[in-house]
């Protein structure tokens, strides 16, 4: 019953040497989050003695009081919702129709208009933020949604992998609903996305990732904190309150624990959209 | 080609108007938040500016000139290549590792490959503030540990060398799985029966990786840590959330984006960030020429 996967049964290890390699690196991988979770509900002087508890002596819930009392911290996690939510929902609409028009339509200087959306595809954001701030600082953005939402509205990733997924469907198709008389975005709509129903899944979750986890584009925009996406915000903790590990725990806990929940419920989606795109901001 | 051959699937008017309705807004943002920045960044390069004035002297390249005779920029280049060359060594050669093991058919794979891969989804900002306190000179567990071993402490964050090792050893940890995934999907794709036919040679587990599993694999390793290069290239959030602005000392470490931040946001001298920001560019584009010429020798 040996290597029911991969190669076969004969390696370096033994499969017991090998389950105990990954066992203890799955456990050391893991242990920060552990450690996180254990300090947050810790008081202050406990974190601070020597030497220190493993678990809390008495479990300490002032900080998620504290936190999640805060109403600032609340619009952290506000802020980072609408701007994730609203640069998903329209980059991946964009993504679906121009990929779907790339994809299905024959019109003058086509692949040149691709070429130009692909070219942008390789260049760092950091490459170009300084005239995307200076176009921010004209437009009065700074401080806004607006602001931190329109460098994000479209994708060139999207509307390539888009494509490539929509050229596999079979123009027959199409050509059937259209001698039934259905218009054309009738067909997109009825037809067409839900046959890219998944791909369209992949490409929300790995732009709603990437816009979760943005980092310099909301610290070049944003000079209120009571615009801050979560992100910064938490960055911010570390100055305000320097020494105090418990809060930043809690906070680092409310921050991350969201997110591993939704992993663990779409990991198959989440896992594909991020190999298979191999641009992680 | 029978493309041309192919029916119209639309009447003239109606296919037109959609195209134009779809088309006209995506070229035209791509044209203001693309390209247009991308142009006035390289066009900014050869400009003497600031924020306030707007393009101001031409300078030729006296701003390319100017940072390579720059300290800051020197150790920031310096800094970002041995950030990229240590991390992907490390990240690959890990990842490399776990999807090997992982695919020995052990059980509880699949949870192991969950887990490992859990901090690739996880925005960098909590995972710092996590290692920060990992790292704490006092408190800190490791030091903690250290201590307890009857070893020295090592002081994680205070002199700019160990800053450099501490965020590398974040950003390997936070990088692994993803490398790992892939890799996986590299060995499920090796035929079955090149294991057989060398399980029949009798020949060992050193030489079977080495003939067999690391050559089916080239393709693949080489994807992965040109990714790897172009993304660690980038490398910002860690270096500066672990690095930067903390009070009271610490040991800053600058890399190309963080001085290319600093030069703009805090020093307003655009002009002199836009070239290296450039350079960058110039950097990145090289390594990502150099993915589409391996990936077309594969084909």
């Amino acid at each position: 019953m040996r290597a029911r996967r991969g190669p076969a049964g004969r390696g370096f290890f033994g499969v017991a040497a090998a389950e105990a390699v990954l066992g203890v690196s799955a456990l050391v991988i893991f242990f920060p989050f552990f450690w996180m979770v254990l300090t947050s509900l810790k008081s202050l002087p406990e974190i601070m003695r020597v030497p220190v508890t493993f678990f809390p002596q008495k479990v300490f819930l002032d900080n998620y009081r504290k936190l999640l009392g805060d109403p600032l911290f609340l619009r952290f996690f506000l802020n980072s919702i609408v701007v994730s939510v609203v640069g998903t929902v329209v980059s991946t609409f964009n993504s679906m129709i121009a990929g779907f028009v790339f994809a299905k339509f024959r019109f003058p200087a086509k692949r040149f208009l691709f070429f130009l959306i692909l070219a942008t595809l390789m260049i760092p954001f950091q490459c170009y933020m300084i005239p995307l701030y200076l176009l921010c600082v004209r437009l009065k953005w700074i401080d806004t949604y607006a602001g931190l939402i329109f460098p994000i509205v479209i994708s060139s990733f999207g509307i390539f992998f888009i494509r490539q997924n929509m050229q596999s469907i079979p123009d027959s198709l199409l050509e059937a609903a259209r001698i039934d008389g259905a218009g054309i975005w009738r067909i997109f709509f009825t037809i067409v996305v839900p046959l890219s129903v998944s791909a369209c899944i992949v490409l929300a979750i790995f732009q709603f990732m990437t816009a979760w986890g943005d980092f310099i584009w909301p610290l070049v925009a944003t000079n209120s904190q009571r615009m801050f996406v979560l992100e910064l915000g938490l960055a911010r903790f570390r100055g305000q309150f320097q020494d105090d590990y418990g809060l930043m725990m809690t906070g680092a806990t409310l921050g991350i624990l969201p997110v591993i929940a939704v992993f663990l419920v779409f990991r198959r989606y989440i896992i594909e959209g991020m190999t298979l795109s191999g641009i992680k901001a | 080609m029978n493309a041309r051959a192919r029916k119209r699937l639309f009447t003239n008017g109606e296919e037109a108007s959609f195209i134009l309705v779809v088309l006209i807004p995506t070229m035209l943002a791509f044209l203001v938040i693309r390209l247009e920045p991308i142009g006035e960044t390289f066009f900014g390069s050869f400009f003497n500016w600031s924020l306030v004035d707007g393009l101001g002297r031409f300078v030729g390249l006296k701003n390319y000139a100017a940072l390579f005779g720059d300290k800051v920029f020197y150790a920031a280049f310096l800094n970002t290549m041995s950030f990229t060359v240590f991390t992907t060594f490390f990240s690959v050669a890990l990842g490399l590792l776990f999807a090997y093991l992982t695919n020995r058919g052990i059980p509880l794979y699949s949870l192991y490959e969950t887990i490992i891969f859990i901090p690739v989804v996880l925005t960098f900002v909590p995972v710092c503030l996590i290692w920060l306190w990992l790292f704490d000179w006092d408190n800190g567990l490791i030091n903690m540990s250290l201590k307890a071993l009857g070893l020295h402490r090592i002081s994680w964050l205070s002199t700019p060398d160990m800053s450099m090792v501490s965020v590398i050893i974040v950003s390997v940890w936070k990088v692994i799985g993803y490398n790992m995934i892939i890799f996986s999907v590299g060995l499920k794709n090796i035929p079955r029966s090149y294991y057989e036919a060398a399980d029949m040679d009798g020949a060992g587990a050193w030489t079977v990786f080495r003939k067999i599993t690391l050559p089916q694999l080239s393709p693949i390793t080489l994807f992965v840590m040109v990714m790897s290069v172009i993304n660690n290239l980038k490398v910002f959030t860690q270096v500066y959330v672990m690095t930067h602005g903390k009070q009271g000392g610490g040991a800053q470490v600058d890399v190309l984006v963080s001085d290319i931040y600093t030069r703009s946001f805090v020093y307003y001298r655009m002009g002199s960030a836009s070239a290296e920001s450039i350079l960058l560019l110039v950097v990145v584009l090289v390594m990502t020429v150099l993915q589409f010429r391996v990936a077309r020798e594969e084909e």
